[in-house]
């Protein structure tokens, strides 16, 4: 661990700038994301899927409170989504940030008797896939790309063919593996039937078996040589 | 073999998460080599200053360093050691209307739009020829158009499940299902009477007045549901407007049949039934920028 990182982590909450301005839950929201997020949001635990649930319901009918709440919880959950769709750090975090300015500018569009998971997934999936089209051409590279030096890892394997795979098949294997969203949920989050989800699934995991098999025989083999 | 037949996701599990054991949601446990990748992630939780509990879902700092990009976490962190804070705003965020609001201009749009094509049609002049029509034609050509306007919009701006709307195959289906079935009702029935034009304007003079009626009768509506669909389609964006301009180009259709006396069918299809097509292409490819969220 870096010395920086050990200054974030041993920083108090209250010791960050206060950029709190009176513009609304979003912009409290932000300024105080800035501080550790991903363990300092204080001393709440995150909300579960209910209680999100009844912050969104919430949030559309008007309670304007409920939104911090609504969004750390989410963003605990939409940034593993979207590193594991590809995206680095702060990558991740700018869609995040956009997932949640949408979400806030339309609240009123989240129908009633619904979950907010499916409806996060889609409107960040969404995100993802215009910034995908928007940089078509600039693929970017696996972290572990090229490192021909690096130690071979599962992981590894597991990253470079995830990122190598098609963006269908990849989408449809993080939400069913990674995310534990049911078959008929990703079906209406990437806008396909089930059965295509489930084909796509298989072909990402197929490829994965494929490529860690490879891996493992590879190992095997120059542990015997 | 058909491979989705005995689909199960816990197939899945054979694959270790690169994130490692506290983003696994179904607690199984990573493959056997694969190697500690997160032991960064265990140091950083426990070093968590308030001692707060971390979801199995919610990540760490160190997960995310130890992944890949290393120098992310760096890069939030001022050399004074400080976090930046996110720049203000020069206007402040809008907050979207609530489901109330929404609902409240969804039902005044729905009304204007049926006074707005009830007018119209008032002020044109309904047909005089209703007497010699028949009531298949009537029921084919007016009832027929509006069932299935009615029917397409239902299946654009349906909830469908987790509120993400019918899927897209369903909603295509009943879109270019509507375009047929009005396409095939007007080619297939018999004309009822010879019609004689007694202004005596030429086919394609009698087809761009109804054409540009028909697409003004739809387009208004069309705009209204524009407006208050505007950020409300969270998937599947591009079908669903579609559907939409589908179901006011239809709709559309039926009111000028009200109005329109020439019983033509190359008449009907070519001035009542093209604008649909027009209307539909335009929500698709215009509207569907604005209603997405």
């Amino acid at each position: 661990m870096g010395d920086s990182e050990a200054k974030v982590l041993h920083q108090p909450a209250s010791s960050a700038p206060d950029a709190t301005v009176a513009w609304g839950p979003l912009q409290n929201f932000y300024a105080r994301a800035r501080k550790p997020i991903f363990w300092g949001r204080g001393t709440q635990t995150p909300p579960t899927e209910e209680e999100l649930n009844q912050a969104m319901h919430a949030f559309a009918e008007g309670d304007d409170e409920v939104f911090e709440r609504l969004a750390a919880g989410l963003h605990s959950r939409m940034m593993p989504f979207l590193m594991r769709l590809g995206h680095g750090l702060t990558d991740a975090e700018d869609l995040v940030g956009e997932m949640f300015v949408r979400l806030y500018r339309s609240r009123g569009a989240f129908p009633a008797r619904t979950r907010v998971m499916p409806w996060a997934y889609a409107l960040t999936h969404g995100v993802h896939r215009e910034v995908q089209k928007a940089r078509r051409g600039f693929a970017r590279k696996p972290s572990h790309a090229g490192e021909d030096n690096a130690p071979r890892s599962a992981p590894r394997t597991v990253e470079n063919t995830l990122a190598s795979l098609p963006l269908l098949e990849r989408e449809a294997f993080v939400l069913v593996r990674y995310e534990g969203v049911s078959t008929q949920d990703t079906a209406s989050i990437l806008g396909v039937s089930e059965t295509s989800v489930k084909s796509l699934a298989f072909a990402a995991y197929s490829a994965l078996r494929a490529a860690l098999d490879m891996e493992q025989n590879a190992h095997e083999t120059g542990r015997g040589g | 073999m058909n491979r989705n037949m005995n689909f199960d996701p816990t197939l899945l599990d054979d694959i270790p998460d690169v994130f490692g054991d506290a983003h696994n949601v179904r607690g199984s446990a990573v493959s056997a080599h694969a190697p500690a990748a997160t032991g960064s992630a265990v140091a950083a939780s426990t070093s968590t200053p308030t001692g707060s509990v971390v979801s199995a879902n919610a990540p760490t700092a160190g997960e995310f360093t130890s992944r890949q990009d290393g120098t992310d976490n760096e890069a939030l962190v001022s050399p004074s050691g400080t976090v930046p804070t996110a720049p203000r705003l020069r206007t402040p965020l809008a907050v979207g209307p609530t489901r109330k609001t929404l609902q409240n201009r969804r039902i005044g749009a729905l009304l204007v739009a049926l006074v707005w094509v009830f007018v119209q049609v008032a002020a044109l002049g309904f047909r005089t020829d209703t007497h010699k029509l028949g009531a298949l034609y009537v029921t084919l050509h007016i009832a027929l158009p509006l069932l299935l306007a009615v029917a397409t919009l239902f299946a654009a701006l349906s909830q469908g499940r987790n509120g993400l709307g019918q899927s897209r195959r369903s909603v295509a289906a009943a879109s270019a299902g509507s375009l047929f079935v009005y396409a095939l009702s007007t080619t297939l029935v018999e004309e009822p009477y010879a019609f004689v034009d007694p202004y005596g304007l030429t086919f394609w003079q009698w087809a761009v007045d109804c054409f540009d009626v028909t697409l003004v009768l739809g387009l208004v509506p069309l705009f209204l549901v524009m407006l208050v669909i505007h950020k409300s389609f969270a998937a599947g964006a591009f079908f669903r407007c579609a559907a939409v301009g589908v179901a006011c180009g239809v709709a559309a259709a039926a009111m000028i049949n009200m109005h329109c006396e020439n019983v033509g069918r190359s008449h009907i299809l070519v001035a009542h039934v093209t604008p649909t097509v027009l209307l539909a292409i335009v929500a698709a490819y215009f509207v569907r920028g604005l209603a997405r969220i």
